[in-house]
Order: structure tokens, then C-alpha cells, then sequence
């Protein structure tokens, strides 16, 4: 693991009663796309503003690049921010935007005029240099606030909810150019978002926030796969929670009684730090469940049930599923293939499950 | 019923209107009029009346007077209004509502009351009457307009611009001069006009405070005891009508222009 370019300390900070960050503890490490990630109100915006020096903590420690931060003011800090509504100067062109940062550096013009071309290059608003600020649309400003923070070769760039203002068609696209973004300059972001979506396909590690702490930072893949506690669990994705007993440890692994799927083993580590006699809650996720059809052989696990309810999404078919004996129902996701039926409501169906991807809280 | 209401408030608004702008329309008519009197009907043509005002030695003194006392106010309450507008738009500290409050404060106080207090403070303190005091008072109730005026720049002005700035490290002076001055500055220019404007027509707090030297509207004042200069003081009238129209029309048009900017920084997420 590389050096780490952001560590945060025991980050406090209150706003009068409203408690915004709640002792926040990281390390984000040189050159990774970093996402923080949690609902409106849990901080995310103080936290990115605190980094950039907007925010005084009232305690804990930031260091940025090993230097501690405390008491150096937000132009003085290696860090550029894009934020949430650009920013972008009205009374200036394209350039002037740009190459604002660069005025107090003293460049002369030939060299500040290559730097413009080449970050509006690097942004691809190549020939915008002399179009007025207010003209572009918010995608085209968008980027204008990339390259205006890029120029600067900041160690770390900040985006606040970059993409939040950009229509469905246009965030996707900018989400995909963003990360390539930042794979091509090797500049750490550190990327604000109440969009798990986002922060899944365009981060190297997300922080989970809640209430002013992060509860988890992890990949991705093991951010959905395994999440840190419940709270989380629901957050990222959606899951079936089953109220579950923790049963005697065997050679092959733990015994667990979910109701509804039956008895399982699970692997001893993942029974962790539940014991036998604990009720728990065992969680899964829709896509892990599989509706068996007719014709595919069943396996040793399944469970009985009857279609309760079904939305249709064109590539995917959602079924609620009621098991067998039980009040419980599950969600069962299904790709629509061209050898599967659409079932209809009150449909006897079994499913089948895999113990691997059964997470316990 | 309904045509009867309707033919009386048509009749009322006709009548409002000309009580509203007859005597001033009656100005530009009796300043071309070729004839001492100012009464109908009309006597003819003439171009004296202005040819008069060009040949009256004291009038062109309370003209460079008043020129000099209304700029000066101008800039100094625009300043003020500036620091206020700025107070009042980005901080916040104990007892803003009430100071803000006492700032607006000679925008309802009679002129009367201004004028006659600042001449017993004046006077009291052994100062002497000279355009000083008169710019004095003018400062004292351009002020509260100017930060009216200013406040609404300031307040359509996005705060992330100037977080914007600091970011790309500017401080916060530079940051004043490279993005907040030009953003609000159609509304200094409207501030300053606005404020030139009220000072050169004011008259109560002019006369209280003027010494040996009197602006523009006291020696018009001083004019009237005397009935033949009347056509002329007509034909003054007009230029400073004409002057006070092209005044307001900049400073309305350059407030819209203040605005249209802001409007357009601010939209910069909702496009
Ligand atoms: N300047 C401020 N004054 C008072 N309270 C504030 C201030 N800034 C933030 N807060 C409060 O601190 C808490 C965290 O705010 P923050 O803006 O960091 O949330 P966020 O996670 O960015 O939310 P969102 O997703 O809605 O942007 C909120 O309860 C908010 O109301
Ligand atoms: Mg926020």
C-alpha cells in the first residue's frame, strides 16, 4: 500500500448543537479515486470543506501530503475544489476561468496560454479558450471547473456532488471521462456523493458516512459484498434481512437456522463474532437468490414459495417471494433471458441460494 | 353597474396621471415660451431663457456646487453603502437587525429634522457652514439608499465564486478586486447615480447647511422672490429635468445588468 496523502484525525466539528462531524478518522492513500458516501445532512460536505480549508475543526487533526494542515489558510493548501454548482466566473471568459489560478504565478503569457490550451484540451473544450463563461451549459461548465482546479497540479482535487446537476445521459458519461480523468493526471480525488451508484463504479475505495462518522471505508466489491453493520447493508444496494439463530460450529463450519431457507453452514469466519444461541439477522441479496425454473436440476438448498408480488424492468424482473411456512417474503431478482417466462402472481416457485453470499448482523 | 366602475377609475387614472406630470410638462413649454409671463397663451419660440442661464455668473457657481457637493456625497455614501451592504450580506454579528435598521433610519427621517440637528451639531461644535456640511447631510440620507442598492448586488452574488477564488489561491483582497468588484460593479455605478441624483435636487437640508456658497436648487429657490427671472429658472428646471431623467434610466439599466449577471452565475448548476 502506497503512502497515504490525506490523514484525518479525530475530525471534530459542530455547528452550534448540530453535531456535522463526529470524530472522523481516515487515510486516503496517493493517487486513488476516494468517494464519500452517505445520506444528505451526514457531514460529506463538511468533511471535503474541512480538507480544503474552508472549515475550521474544532479538534482533530488534518494533514494533507504529511504537513499538518491546522492553521493554514485554503489558499495556501495543495488542494483544488470542483464545487457542486461550479462556480465558474460570469465576467470571464473560458480562459480567464481556466487560467485564473495561474495569474499569481507569474508565468508569462506564452507559457499560461499553453497551460489553458492543454487543460482545455485534457477536458476536451479544445477552441472554447475566448467563450463567455456564461454561455456554456452546465456539462461544458462542468468541465471548465475541472480544468480550472487541474491547471493548478493540485496533490489533492475535491468534488462536491460534481455530477448532481447534470441530466441521467450526461452524468453517466462524465462519471466514465471523470474516471479516466483521473487515471490519465494520477491526482488523488476525493469525490463527494449521495449516489451509491456512482461511488461504486467510479471509486477505488468509498467512505461510508453516517451522522458525522464513517463507518466504513472499503473497495467497492467489498463494500456490497460484505458491508461493516447493518445500517450500511441497507444504504448500499438493496438485501433480505431474515431473522436467523447461530448454531453449533462443525468441522465444515458453523450451523446456522434461517427462517424460511432452513439450516445451512456457513464458514466459521464470516459466523464471526456471533456464537451459538445468538439471533441474528442474515442478510441477502436479491441477485444472490435464484427462482428455479422446471427444466434447471434443483440443488440440495432450496426453499418453497409463492409469487406475492412482481415488478418488470425490462432486463431484470424483481419477485417477491413467500416463503414457504413463514410470513417472511423475499426479493428475488432475475435477468430476463429469452428461455425464461415472465411468472405470473400466486406461482409455486423454488429458490435456491449459495451460504457464500449470506452476510450475518 | 360594472361600465359605470370602470368609466370612473379610467376618468381617476387620467386625472392622477396629468396631476402627476402636467407641472412638469408645463416646464419644458414656458421655457421656450417668448414671453416674461408665465401664463397661457403661449407667445412664440425662443431659445433666450437658455441663452440667460449661460450668462449668469452666480448661477454657474451654484451649478459647479452642486456638481461638486453631489459627486463627492455620491462616492462617499456609495462607499459607506458598500461596507454595510457587504457587513450585512456575508457576516453575522450581535445586534446586525438593529444597526442595519438604524443605517435605514434617514430614509423615513424629515429632511427637516436632519438639516435643522446637523446645523445646531454643526454650529455647536464651531464648524463652519460650507459645502462640507452640505455633503455632510447629503452622505447622512444617500446612505440608506445606496445600501439598499448594494445589498441586492451582494445578495445575487453566488459565495462560492469568492470560495472559488480563495481556493485558487487568491486571498481575500485580491479575491475582492478580481471577482466581487466587477460582479457588483453595475450596482456601485446605479448606487453612485442614484445618490448623485438625491443630492443634486435636494433642497431643506441644502438650505439649512449652506454657508457664503449655495447649490442648485437654493439659488433657484433665491431666483423665485424675483417674477421676471421665472422663464429662466423654467428653462434651468428643464436642463436639470433632462439631466435627472438620463441619470435614472443609466442607473435602472445598469441594476437590470447587475442583476442579469448574477442571475446568470447563479444558474451555473441549473442549467
Ligand atoms: N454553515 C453551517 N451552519 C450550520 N449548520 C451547518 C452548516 N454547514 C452544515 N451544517 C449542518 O451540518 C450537517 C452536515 O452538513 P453537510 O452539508 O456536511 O451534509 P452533507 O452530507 O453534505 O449533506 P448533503 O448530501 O445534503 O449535501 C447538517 O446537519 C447541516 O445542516
Ligand atoms: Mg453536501
Amino acid at each position: 500500500m502506497s503512502e497515504p496523502i490525506i490523514e484525518l484525525q479525530e475530525v471534530f466539528k459542530t455547528f452550534g448543537r448540530i453535531v456535522a462531524l463526529n470524530g472522523v478518522s481516515a487515510e486516503i492513500i496517493q493517487g486513488e479515486f476516494f468517494s464519500l458516501l452517505g445520506p444528505s445532512g451526514c457531514g460529506k460536505t463538511t468533511l471535503l470543506r474541512a480538507i480544503a480549508g474552508f472549515e475550521d475543526p474544532d479538534s482533530g487533526n488534518i494533514r494533507i501530503d504529511g504537513r499538518d494542515m491546522t492553521g493554514v489558510e485554503a489558499n495556501r493548501r495543495p488542494t483544488n475544489m470542483v464545487f457542486q454548482n461550479y462556480a465558474i466566473f460570469p465576467h470571464m471568459t473560458v480562459a480567464g476561468n481556466v487560467g485564473f489560478g495561474l495569474t499569481r504565478k507569474k508565468l508569462g503569457t506564452t507559457e499560461t496560454m499553453r497551460l489553458i490550451d492543454e487543460a482545455l484540451r485534457m477536458v476536451s473544450l479544445e477552441g472554447f479558450q475566448e467563450r463567455d463563461a456564461r454561455t456554456l451549459s452546465g456539462g461544458q461548465k462542468q468541465r471548465v471547473a475541472l480544468a480550472r482546479a487541474l491547471i493548478l497540479r493540485p496533490k489533492v482535487l475535491l468534488l462536491d456532488e460534481p455530477l448532481s446537476a447534470l441530466d441521467r445521459k450526461l452524468r453517466e458519461q462524465m462519471q466514465s471521462e471523470l474516471r479516466n480523468l483521473q487515471r490519465a493526471v494520477g491526482i488523488t480525488f476525493v469525490l463527494v456523493t449521495h449516489d451509491q451508484e456512482e461511488a461504486l463504479t467510479m471509486s477505488d475505495r468509498v467512505a461510508i458516512m453516517f451522522d458525522g462518522s464513517i463507518v466504513q471505508i472499503s473497495t467497492p466489491e467489498e463494500l456490497y459484498t460484505a458491508p461493516a453493520n447493518l445500517q450500511v447493508a441497507e444504504f448500499i444496494g438493496s438485501m433480505n434481512f431474515l431473522r436467523a439463530t447461530v448454531g453449533r460450529a462443525t468441522s465444515q463450519g458453523t450451523e446456522v437456522e434461517v427462517e424460511g431457507l432452513g439450516k445451512l453452514i456457513m464458514a466459521s469466519e464470516s459466523v464471526k463474532p456471533h456464537s451459538a444461541g445468538d439471533n441474528v439477522s442474515a442478510g441477502i441479496r436479491p441477485e444472490m437468490l435464484t427462482v428455479l425454473f422446471d427444466e434447471e436440476a434443483g440443488t440440495a438448498r432450496v426453499a418453497e414459495g409463492q409469487i406475492a408480488d412482481r415488478s418488470y424492468y425490462g432486463d431484470m424482473t424483481y419477485y417477491a417471494v413467500r416463503l414457504e411456512g413463514t410470513e417472511q417474503t423475499v426479493t428475488v431478482s432475475m435477468r430476463n433471458t429469452a428461455n425464461r417466462p415472465i411468472l405470473p402472481l400466486g406461482s409455486r416457485v423454488r429458490i435456491n441460494w449459495n451460504a457464500d453470499s449470506i452476510v450475518l448482523f | 353597474m360594472m361600465r359605470g366602475g370602470f368609466r370612473f377609475l379610467t376618468a381617476y387614472v387620467a386625472a392622477y396621471l396629468l396631476f402627476l406630470y402636467a407641472p412638469v410638462l408645463l416646464l419644458p413649454i414656458f421655457a421656450f415660451n417668448d414671453s416674461r409671463v408665465v401664463a397661457f397663451p403661449l407667445q412664440g419660440f425662443t431659445l433666450d431663457w437658455f441663452r440667460l442661464l449661460l450668462e449668469t455668473e452666480p448661477l454657474h457657481a451654484a451649478t459647479r456646487n452642486s456638481l461638486i457637493v453631489a459627486s463627492v456625497a455620491a462616492f462617499l455614501s456609495t462607499a459607506m453603502g458598500l461596507c454595510a451592504a457587504r457587513a450585512a450580506t456575508r457576516h453575522s454579528f450581535a445586534g446586525k437587525k438593529g444597526i442595519m435598521g438604524l443605517i435605514m433610519v434617514p430614509l423615513v427621517l424629515p429632511e427637516i429634522i436632519v438639516g435643522v440637528s446637523l446645523l445646531v451639531v454643526i454650529l455647536q461644535a464651531g464648524f463652519n457652514l460650507n459645502l462640507w456640511s452640505i455633503i455632510l447631510g447629503h452622505v447622512l440620507i444617500c446612505t440608506p439608499f445606496c445600501t439598499v442598492i448594494l445589498s441586492t448586488a451582494f445578495s445575487n452574488l453566488d459565495r462560492n465564486l469568492e470560495e472559488a477564488a480563495i481556493d485558487l489561491g487568491e486571498t481575500k483582497l485580491t479575491t475582492f478586486r478580481r471577482v466581487i468588484l466587477p460582479l457588483v460593479m453595475p450596482g456601485i455605478m446605479a448606487s453612485i447615480l442614484i445618490a448623485f441624483t438625491i443630492s443634486l435636487d435636494e433642497f431643506i437640508i441644502a438650505f439649512f447647511l449652506s454657508g457664503t456658497e449655495t447649490t442648485l436648487p437654493v439659488y433657484i429657490w433665491s431666483q423665485l422672490r424675483f417674477p421676471a427671472r421665472l422663464p429662466s429658472v423654467m428653462a434651468l428646471g428643464t436642463v436639470l429635468l433632462a439631466i435627472s431623467l438620463i441619470l435614472l434610466v443609466s442607473a435602472e439599466y445598469l441594476r437590470r445588468r447587475a442583476s442579469d449577471r448574477s442571475a446568470a452565475a447563479n444558474a451555473g448548476g441549473n442549467f
